[in-house]
């Protein structure tokens, strides 16, 4: 890309749709946007599927301009979803034009474009957005012009290639632009269908359907569009589009593609453009003409596609003359010719039905213009015997060269009518609206010497496979995974969905630290389902749960990841069913499932060698788990299960959200978070002045940092055992209000998410109740300790508590036991009634001194 | 917490009472026992597996820590050992454990000269499920533990 000048940039082709917002939002993009510019079919397809933004002067990467625009053009991306391509429009710095796209045009002239628009959208029927972009691109085109008038340079920096012109030097020769193809994603992602569940193994070649368009703005190549609908020989071309018939031969193996016989497939297709010359039937349906090839292979594991495009032109034997070089209409016709060539041609259209004509004849005086089609040429030039005029639809925008659709109507000219006309004159029809007018003033006319070539039978030399990137010959490949994959359309999808909160809402919110936190799922129950879901939701890609249970019937309706299915047989295992379930929900996500049990003080494990190597073996399972995660849910569905990875995880200094049910009220809380190990535990944390010494001193609501916080088990004195025993039915179930679960579950996963974002993560000072009012510490709100909720009022509390020195779970006398015991601890308080823990802290001798204290009860009415 | 209770005899002390009568009170305990705290202690509304305490106000020694009264309560209420609750100060606070009687009445005490808590019993549920394995359908439990006769009826 030349500086300077105005270029449409395309995303890359591995660019999903829906990663724009991150990927145009990166530096790397923006300083590479330039080598994204187009050559060839990177160019998008037909206008309506491309959606067109914004340039930017000369503005550099992290410029806020920049950003506003494209933020606003992701944000039309995203509102039209139909567009399938986003374009950037780009001036370059450095010299003029200095300044064009939406941010060029005042606000008068921005107000002009939206009012055309939505007139020209209720009168065409089409969307307003496509409009819009009609308008805009014209406008742009107009002010470039306009620029480089000023300058005296040519409108396209890009020269065109030119097909081979050898000959007679004494006239100029003739020069055409070929064509670009410009393969949508649709049409690749139609292949792809086509051939999985079609063609499958047949490489027989398909007959498909493209189409060209003659109201580009300037600087766009020529095209030859093919779109989801090429499979569709019934499916209409759009409106004011001339269609080309096509042949498609789809190869099995990229080696049969590379060993195509090119030069066969070319000729085939040349000798039947060439009978239908010679029979008549391409006066009769002039399509014929427009014949061209597409070779391709398509590698659907990795959504590569190679192809090799082909628009046969036939040669004529020597090149063409020109008589009189190409100029611009408007300095030929008059603009009453030019109105009546535009009514004339119009008049014809609507006579047969047809929005385009490809090729028609033309007949002109200084007063009138009369259109018609090959097929009338005797009766329409009766009496005419020196010059005849006829018409191309013109693909090309060069003010210089034809495009290439003329090559095989001058071949059928000189075939049909060399021997009654010497020259023939051309008018590239081209036929734009900008601003809200129609404008054909551009079209270009000129004069050619007809070669004589009646009565040759054989079919001519002819050309027509395109260049690739390089500018070689040779096949291009494209990669669309980005766009195909449906795995990755989703993560994509997801990922933008979370950006968006982003955008305004949230600017500084830091979704990395959330995306990338892996969570470990101690329970697949009701309330693993509802954490696995909000994790979900906010993008969290590795879960992993641990379960011992079944999926029984009574399951589903509670827990969102199983099914009815799922129950038969005696159950499938929760923890493997629910992270298949989530893989289903979203590929993208990591998520695996251990059938495993957490062993639990007062369940003994000591009644074999087997059990107590199992519950070895658990325990080391459940320890390298934890060390392996970010954050460990606890959602069981006892007190004494919450135990065991209680004490791993705080030893491990890992973050522990705590989630339990009872009937109508629950506890949602992160665990406290000790110190890091190193050293000794009085240095660390500089930011959190103050050490146990002032525990009793303050207030409670001062601030309260996260190492000081307790564990679920530092409300109550007493260590947890087994509680199921004699206990009845209705006591020994989770019997709790449906909606409870999921409240919690989301608090909790919520929670999380607001502790990630603050600085201090685990070790930020909690916030309470009172707190609801000041300014919140991150920019998602408070960052409590504790929520209680209590549903029969409607009310949650976010109360703060302090770890507790003599806690039976996270007290430095547990925790320093099992770091030095390890396996051997623990098995002794699996083993053993609740009063080992309560021994070991110093509950027992607590227990017995406290009840000499001398507590006075009274009833009511009682006083002192 | 609010009225929940239709029998006048459950209703919560601050209903019993008018709040004069109650300032009154305290007036006349801080006066005679300055080292005692006025505390009330009250159920939970819906609290279904926590036994009722037969009285509300008590009495307690200033230097009494949190661990210590929350003891003296349990024994109360004569809970199983691995029955967990928790005492709510004020409707929304959990004091430290170490906190003393005194300092919770300097930062918690009601406009009447009370202390109010709520005990609640420990919510422990995760799954919608029986807490206790019928064949190994839940945490922890093994196989090779024998069921009670109570599991061996929640089976059916």
């Amino acid at each position: 890309m030349s500086h300077g000048s105005l270029g449409l940039c395309r995303l890359p082709q591995n660019c999903p749709q829906h990663s724009w917002a991150e990927l145009i939002s990166s530096p790397p993009f923006l300083e590479a946007a330039p080598a994204f510019l187009p050559q060839g079919p990177c160019l998008p397809a037909g206008l309506p599927r491309v959606l067109t933004v914004f340039a930017f002067p000369g503005a550099g990467p992290s410029s806020p301009r920049l950003q506003a625009e494209l933020t606003r053009g992701v944000a039309a991306a995203v509102a039209f979803p139909r567009f399938s391509v986003l374009q950037l429009l780009r001036t370059d710095a450095a010299p003029p034009p200095k300044t064009c796209g939406w941010s060029t045009f005042g606000a008068e002239r921005r107000e002009e474009y939206i009012r055309s628009a939505r007139r020209f959208a209720r009168l065409s029927g089409q969307a307003f957005a496509d409009c819009l972009l009609i308008f805009l691109q014209n406008g742009i085109a107009e002010l470039r012009r306009r620029k480089c008038d000023k300058h005296g340079t040519s409108s396209s920096s890009r020269q065109p290639r030119m097909a081979a012109a050898t000959g007679d030097p004494g006239l100029s020769k003739l020069q055409f632009a070929p064509f670009s193809s410009a393969l949508d994603v649709g049409f690749w992602h139609e292949l792809t269908q086509k051939k999985l569940n079609e063609y499958r193994l047949d490489e027989a070649p398909k007959d498909i359907k493209g189409y060209y368009y003659n109201g580009d703005s300037a600087g766009l190549p020529a095209r030859l569009t093919l779109e989801f609908s090429a499979f569709d020989m019934s499916a209409p071309t759009p409106a004011r589009c001339c269609p080309a018939l096509g042949t498609l031969y789809n190869t099995n193996t990229l080696e049969s593609f590379k060993t195509a016989d090119k030069k066969l497939l070319l000729e085939q297709t040349a000798n039947k453009i060439w009978e239908s010359i010679k029979s008549g039937a391409a006066l009769e349906d002039p399509v014929l003409l427009n014949k061209f090839l597409l070779l391709t292979f398509a590698d659907l594991k990795k959504y590569h596609f190679y192809y090799w495009f082909c628009y046969p032109a036939l040669c004529l034997p020597e090149s063409i003359p020109l008589i009189q070089g190409p100029v611009s209409l408007d300095q030929r016709f008059s603009p009453k010719q030019i109105e009546a060539l535009k009514r004339a041609y119009d008049d014809l259209c609507q006579r047969e039905g047809v929005t385009a004509l490809p090729y028609f004849l033309i007949k002109y005086d200084e007063n009138t213009v009369q259109v018609s089609l090959l097929k009338h040429y005797s009766d329409f030039f009766q009496g005419q015997r020196t010059k005849m005029t006829v018409g191309v639809y013109d693909p090309c925008n060069l003010a210089q060269y034809p495009g290439w659709p003329l090559r095989n109507l001058l071949v059928l000219a000189a075939h049909r009518w060399s021997s009654s006309f010497r020259s023939v004159e051309v008018l590239c029809f081209r036929d734009r609206t900008m601003q809200g007018l129609r404008d054909v003033a551009h079209s270009i006319i000129f004069e050619v010497k007809l070669p004589e070539m009646a009565f040759s039978p054989d079919c001519p030399k002819a050309v027509g496979w395109e260049k690739n990137q390089k500018g070689g010959m040779g096949p291009r490949m494209v990669n669309v995974s980005g766009c195909m994959d449906p795995k990755r359309l989703a993560e994509s999808s997801v990922d933008l969905n979370l950006k968006l909160m982003c955008w305004r809402l949230a600017p500084t919110l830091d979704l990395d630290k959330v995306v990338s936190a892996k969570c470990l799922l101690l329970g697949a129950g009701t309330l693993g389902c509802n954490v696995a879901r909000t994790l979900m939701g906010w993008g969290v890609r590795h879960i992993t749960f641990v379960d011992n249970a079944k999926i029984s019937y009574s399951n589903p309706v509670r827990q969102p990841l199983y099914e009815f299915e799922d129950c038969l047989g005696s159950g499938k295992p929760k923890a493997l069913a629910a992270a298949d379930r989530l893989q289903k929900i979203f590929p993208g996500v990591n998520a695996r499932g251990y059938n495993m049990s957490i062993p639990m003080p007062g369940h003994p494990v000591d009644f074999s060698s087997v059990t107590l190597e199992q519950a070895r073996s658990d325990v080391e399972q459940l320890e390298q788990l934890v060390g392996s995660h970010d954050v460990v849910f606890l959602l069981m569905d006892t007190r004494e299960s919450r135990w065991l990875p209680t004490v791993i995880a705080a030893s491990k200094r890992k973050l522990v959200i705590n989630a339990a049910l009872g009937f109508d009220t629950f506890v949602v809380m992160r665990h406290g978070l000790k110190r890091p190990k190193q050293q000794g535990a009085g240095d660390l944390c500089p930011s959190h002045p103050g050490g146990p010494a002032d525990l009793l001193g303050s207030s409670l609501f001062a601030n309260i940092p996260g190492y000081k916080l307790g564990c679920y088990f530092c409300n109550d004195v007493v260590a947890p055992g087994d509680s199921t025993r004699d206990r009845t039915l209705d006591q020994q179930c989770t019997v709790s209000r449906p909606g409870l679960a999921m409240l919690a579950g989301a608090l909790a996963v919520e929670l999380m998410v607001s502790v990630l974002q603050h600085p201090e993560g685990g070790y930020a000072i909690a916030s309470s109740s009172d707190d609801r009012m000041n300014e919140p510490p991150t920019s998602l709100g408070l960052v409590p300790h504790q929520i209680r909720g209590f549903l029969s009022r409607f009310d949650n509390v976010l109360p703060v508590s302090l770890a507790f020195d003599k806690c039976t779970a996270c007290s430095s006398k547990v925790l320093d036991q099992y770091e030095q015991e390890g396996f051997g601890f623990l098995a002794k308080v699996f083993n053993s009634s609740h009063s080992f823990l309560e021994d070991l802290t110093g509950l027992t001798l607590l227990h017995q001194e406290t009840q000499a204290a001398e507590i006075w009860d009274m009833s009511d009415e009682e006083t002192v | 917490m609010p009225p929940l209770q239709k029998n006048p005899s459950l209703r919560p002390f601050k209903q019993r009472k008018s709040l004069a009568t109650r300032q009154e009170e305290v007036a006349g305990i801080r006066a005679k026992f300055p080292n005692k705290i006025p505390v009330i202690v009250e159920r939970y509304p819906r609290e279904k597996l926590l036994p009722l305490l037969d009285k509300t106000k008590f009495l307690v020694p200033q230097e009494l820590t949190m661990t210590q009264f929350l003891s003296i309560i349990r024994s109360r209420m004569v809970l199983r050992a691995t029955e967990a609750f928790y005492l709510l100060v004020d409707n929304k606070s959990l004091v430290s454990m170490s906190m003393t009687m005194a300092e919770i009445y300097r930062d918690y005490k009601d406009k009447d000269g009370f202390v109010y808590m709520t005990y609640a019993s420990q919510e422990m549920f995760g799954c919608l499920e029986l807490a206790v394995p019928s064949s190994g359908s839940s945490h922890g439990n093994r196989p090779e533990i024998p069921f009670t006769p109570c599991q061996e009826k929640l089976v059916l």
